[in-house]
């Protein structure tokens, strides 16, 4: 266990990081859509992909990783936002729920907010080295 | 190093690749919206040689080529003119509807009552128009009430304006975030504003509003600053009127809301002067108010109340059944049928009884005696068994003026076949100020033996029909351009007038008895001269003395069941359909609707209803659970379709005018495609497809009674860029009573259309205002039928005499917003027709609208898509509509089914997608009947586009060219720079990784 953080640099942490967050949200995200009849898989699937695989790249050696986590990220970023689309339509003619009734703005912002952020982190990630010298 | 940044630049670059190619999959998918937004087009019709002729609908306005399908070119002046007389018919219209309730002479001001000071919160957040979805407006650059009321020469209190902007209580409903009346407390007021108001006493002129809009209704539940009805003043409202009441002589009370406040104690206030009501003014129609209080320009109150106000707007029967109500085995529902547009439903326990129908009807009986007319059940106001006197504010019709009408009826004539009668009453002005009056005829039909028998219920009086006088002038002032009287004729139709008995005759009924035409300002003064012409007085209970010689009366011998039985607009027979719609064919015995013959059965709430397995079957509307086959046999001799057909290479343009049984329509239906049918019926939110194979271009449509969105562009109002959604309440539009007036607005629409290049709008509202707490009456018009008859009829003809296509919703029985999505309506077959109906039925006949939006609800347990009695019954076989039958918004297919939907009658989606195309398309392949069913959607959608606006410019030398608009060029343009980009830095990545992998290995 020792040995797995021992050479590991912030860059390294970074994908870490965004890992643990990225499977913290695609947690939140199966309970609260499936509770609201809401969900669509491709979002989930991305996002919990981008977190295994970032949490692989933690492990191993292999450098271009954190790219593969990065693009599983960003595409279930994108994915959710235009799934999510018609409800922010709604919500500027101040009608809520017409077709998209169960959806809780306050969830679908915050879940939003914590994908751009695991972007962001494996973003950084990617431009740091992941490993010291040894 | 290297391999590191570009590693990284390659993730950052990617992630803006992916959020680029995403925007630009959601802009595409939503192209008729950024169309729309941008004002661009992707067909666009190019005529080099336009013809006069091709211009079938032409601009009062844009001479200089605004019909030229390319430029749409016009002049400044001509946008300025038009702007500005847009905004003078919003302070005509509202100088017209703005309703004069209660004056004891306080009003008008006088010359030199000047400085006013406005009290309520809402003096600074008036009550334009609704506030949610469709029914909002543009209300930016609104006027407001300073600005206003300076027009009229009156200064309002700058001290107690600024304290009131400077408050964040807002007036709120339940769906929005929790109910609230939003009333700023008296103890909050700090004293520099208590003190200004000596400087500014002339009048204390105090706004109450309320809110509402789509998808928000208000509530008899209580909130977080009343208790009960939001309908009613709350302890902040009332501590308003004591402080005005307090510091000020002249007290004017200014209702701004469209949904019916109740009076409560204000009525016999004598600290209270005056009472108004004003419907939402729309962006600058509150200068109308001004000029009202003091008679500017000669501005006199001429509006009359087109609902009830109630002392407490709880008592209204249809009130006991209007909120939230699920089946108590919802889950069991639920889980049968897979989806949750199935869980609500509505019983309609009031029956005819809606608004004046019920309280003028249980007035009478109370006069004449029996029926428990005054026992305590539905008392709310009243202190020792129901009074009229104690539970009405004031009654429809009614409304005040600044001088004083006498009304003369001169002739009743009848037609041949005793089916219309020309009323002609003289109106004479009789006061000291000029002003207009509304000539109201009034009906009664007997309440027979033969009724109660066969459940016939029985208004005690009905509007039968209205017309408005032109200014009148007082006596002193009478010339021959300025006349002091005037006759009006009144064309009263029977067919409003008659009843509908389920029962015995199963269609329309004429009773034997006597009959009366009564005249009266309001439903309760007509009534009252009927009682006085039956010989009743005060003696007998009369709130008032009636007036004989205002009624005429006529004598019908036996019971005609045959006159009416037969639909006056396409002669079919006329029969019951509505019977599944009563709730008692489901559960039987379990409700008891209002009935006059005792009026202890005033509504109880059913709001624990339990659906039986076969209710759960039925409202699963779908062919797989329900087993129907929702063509209803339709389309057993349709001959079979074809597709693609090149026997014939008609336009679409040339289909204009042509019956649409004419055998072109063959011909040019032949020329689709399957998939081109399954567009033209799929996609319809806001916009139809372009279809190459018939040479139709793409259309583009507006949504909602105050009108389209959009900017006129350049013109500047109150400051800033004023959009096209800048109208006053439809509700505040029916309170003119003024036909022509009505006409003008759809007349103003339709320039609205052709300004935009707009071929529909869903307009107008057509549902009820069955009771006060429809968060969408500003959208509406009436509790009363046939005054939505006649306003539907004007304002749609004004739309399409320009070419717009009126496409009034939500057809039908949306009467409420909670739980509207699958609501399942329970109603009578008598209410369905001589009611809700009648609205309906006006905008599609003499109204000429050519598309409808259907509603969520059902009909009974059935989605009105697929309600074979309200689409192939009543539309298309009594009706004879020929239009498009567009859907609400189609998000949910598990609910709106688009086969069994086309099956039945619905020929358009409101959906922005392809999924409701795809899946009819996929399904007709296999399917014949949906095939066949899917062509006559498409016909019937076509009509409606062809005798449009949509064929101005169409001629043989008219060419639709596709372009694509310069966004999306811009967009492409993106992606393929961020694509090459991304591309390079993953090859400068790559070869430095090998390069790093090499010098190392």
């Amino acid at each position: 266990m020792k040995g797995l953080f021992r050479d590991r640099t912030l860059g390294a942490y970074f994908s870490l990081g965004a890992a643990c967050l990225g499977l913290l949200t695609a947690i939140v995200y199966l309970i609260y859509s499936v509770s609201v009849k809401l969900f669509a898989p491709v979002v989930f699937v991305l996002l919990l992909l981008g977190a295994i695989v970032g949490a692989v790249a933690f492990v191993t050696r292999e450098r271009t990783l954190p790219l593969v986590a990065t693009a599983c990220y960003a595409f279930s970023f994108a994915l959710h936002i235009s799934d999510r689309a018609l409800m922010f339509a709604h919500m500027a003619t101040n009608v809520y729920g017409m077709s998209e009734r169960g959806a809780i703005l306050w969830v679908v912002v915050l879940l939003l907010i914590l994908q751009c952020i695991v972007v962001i982190a494996s973003v950084i990630s990617c431009f740091m080295k992941q490993r010291n010298a040894s | 190093m290297l391999k590191k940044i570009f590693r990284g630049l390659t993730a950052a670059w990617l992630a803006f690749f992916v959020l680029c190619v995403g925007m630009t999959a959601i802009l595409y998918q939503s192209h008729h919206y950024v169309n729309d937004f941008l004002g661009t087009k992707e067909t666009v019709i190019k005529n080099d040689n336009i013809t006069e002729e091709s211009v079938h609908y032409k601009s009062n306005y844009f001479k200089n080529g605004l019909y030229n399908p390319e430029t749409r070119a016009y002049t400044n002046e001509e946008a300025a003119k038009y702007l500005e007389d847009k905004l003078d018919f919003i302070e005509e219209v509202m100088g017209e509807s703005i309703t004069l309730l209660k004056n004891d002479g306080a009003l008008p001001l006088s010359a030199e009552e000047t400085k006013v000071t406005a009290l309520g919160r809402a003096s600074a957040d008036l009550h334009y128009c609704g506030t949610s979805g469709s029914s909002m407006i543009a209300t930016t650059y609104a006027l407001k009430l300073d600005a206003a009321f300076s027009e009229a020469g009156l200064t309002v209190n700058p001290v107690a304006l600024s304290f009131y902007n400077s408050r964040t209580e807002k007036s709120n409903t339940a769906a929005s975030g929790g109910a609230r009346i939003g009333e700023t407390p008296v103890s909050a007021y700090p004293s520099d504003v208590t003190a200004s108001f000596a400087q500014y006493n002339d009048a204390a002129v105090i706004f109450f509003t309320r809110p509402g809009g789509e998808g928000n209704d208000l509530t008899l539940e209580g909130g977080e600053d009343f208790s009960g009805s939001q309908l009613n003043l709350n302890q902040d409202e009332k501590d308003v009127l004591e402080l005005a009441k307090r510091n000020f002589d002249k007290v004017i009370v200014v209702l701004n809301t469209d949904n019916p406040i109740g009076i409560g104690e204000m009525k016999d206030d004598p600290g209270i002067n005056a009472i108004i009501w004003a419907g939402g003014f729309g962006i600058n129609g509150v200068t109308a108010l001004g000029k009202l209080l003091n008679n500017t320009d000669g501005m006199n109150f001429s509006g009359k109340v087109n609902d009830t106000w109630a002392i407490d707007s709880a008592s209204s029967p249809a009130a006991q059944n209007a909120g939230y109500y699920t089946w108590t085995n919802a889950e069991e529902v639920s889980d049968y049928i897979g989806h949750t547009s199935c869980l609500t439903y509505v019983v309609n326990a009031e029956g005819i009884y809606i608004g004046y129908k019920y309280y003028e009807t249980r007035y009478e009986d109370s006069v004449l005696g029996g029926r428990n007319a005054d026992s305590t059940t539905g008392a709310f106001a009243s202190e020792n068994g129901w009074s009229y006197a104690e539970e009405m504010g004031y009654p429809f019709g009614f409304g005040m003026s600044y001088t004083t009408f006498l009304h003369t009826l001169k002739d009743v004539k009848w037609n041949d076949d005793n089916t219309a009668a020309t009323i002609e009453v003289e109106v004479r002005n009789t006061g000291n100020y000029a002003g207009k009056d509304v000539v109201q005829i009034w009906y009664q039909s007997p309440y027979t033996d033969y009724d109660r028998t066969h459940g016939v219920e029985k208004a005690a009086i009905q509007l039968a029909d209205y017309e408005k006088t032109s200014v009148l002038y007082p006596a002193s002032e009478a010339d021959e351009t300025h006349p002091n009287s005037q006759t009006v004729t009144v064309e009263v139709d029977m067919h409003n007038c008659v009843s509908y008995d389920s029962d015995g005759s199963k269609t329309w009924i004429l009773d034997a008895g006597t009959h009366y035409f009564a005249l009266g300002n309001g439903a309760h003064e007509a009534l009252n001269n009927i009682l006085a012409a039956k010989g009743y007085t005060t003696d007998n209970g009369m709130d008032a003395e009636g007036n004989a010689d205002m009624v005429a009366s006529f004598e019908v011998e036996t019971l005609d069941a045959d006159t009416y039985s037969v639909s006056r607009w396409t002669g079919g027979a006329v029969t019951n359909l509505f019977g599944d719609a009563d709730v008692n064919e489901w559960l039987d015995g379990q409700v008891t609707y209002l009935t006059r013959s005792d009026w202890t059965t005033f509504p109880k709430t059913y709001d624990n209803l339990t659906a039986s397995e076969e209710m759960i079957r039925e409202l699963a509307c779908s062919e797989e659970l329900t087993g129907y086959d929702y063509s209803y046999g339709k389309y057993t001799d349709a001959p079979e379709v074809i597709y693609g057909s090149h026997d014939t290479n008609y336009s679409l343009s040339m289909l204009r005018g042509k019956a649409l049984d004419d055998p072109m329509w063959e011909g040019l239906l032949n020329q689709l495609s399957l998939r081109d049918t399954a567009l033209i019926i799929g996609v319809g939110n806001g916009f139809t497809e372009a279809i190459d194979s018939i040479y139709k271009s793409e259309t583009y449509d507006g949504d909602g009674p105050t009108g389209f969105s959009g900017t006129i562009v350049g013109q500047v109002y109150n400051g800033g860029k004023v959009g096209v959604k800048i109208y006053f309440s439809q509700n505040a539009s029916c309170a003119t009573w003024n036909k022509e007036l009505q006409y003008r607005f759809g007349y103003f629409l339709g320039e609205d259309g052709l300004f935009l290049s707009k071929t529909s709008l869903w307009a107008p509202g057509a549902d009820l205002h069955r009771s006060p707490f429809s968060g969408r009456n500003a959208e509406y018009v009436s509790e009363d039928g046939v005054l939505g008859f006649e306003y539907l009829a004007q304002q749609c003809k004004g739309m399409s005499d320009m070419g717009l296509i009126p496409c009034p919703k939500h057809f039908a029985f949306n009467d409420q917003e909670n739980g509207r999505v699958g609501l399942a309506n329970f109603f009578t077959e008598q209410y369905a027709r001589e009611i809700n109906l009648r609205p309906w039925e006006g905008a599609f006949t003499e109204g000429h609208a050519g598309g409808t939006m259907s509603a969520y609800p059902r009909i009974g347990l059935t989605y009105i898509g697929m309600s074979n009695s309200l689409l192939n019954g009543w539309l298309r076989g009594e009706i004879g509509f020929k239009g498009y039958v567009l859907t609400d918004m189609a998000g949910s297919s598990a609910y709106m089914r688009p086969v069994e939907s086309v099956k039945c009658g619905v020929t358009l989606f409101d959906n922005n997608n392809l999924d409701q195309a795809n899946i009819l398309e996929a399904a007709a392949k296999t399917d014949t009947t949906l095939q066949k069913a899917m062509r006559e959607a498409a016909r019937h959608n076509l009509y409606s586009i062809v005798n449009s606006n949509a064929m101005n410019g169409f001629d043989e030398n008219a060419q639709i060219v596709s372009v694509l608009p310069w966004w999306k060029s811009a967009l492409i343009a993106l992606d393929v720079c961020v694509s090459v980009v991304l591309a390079a830095f993953v090859a400068v990545y790559a070869v430095a990784a090998v390069k790093e992998k090499h010098s190392k290995g």
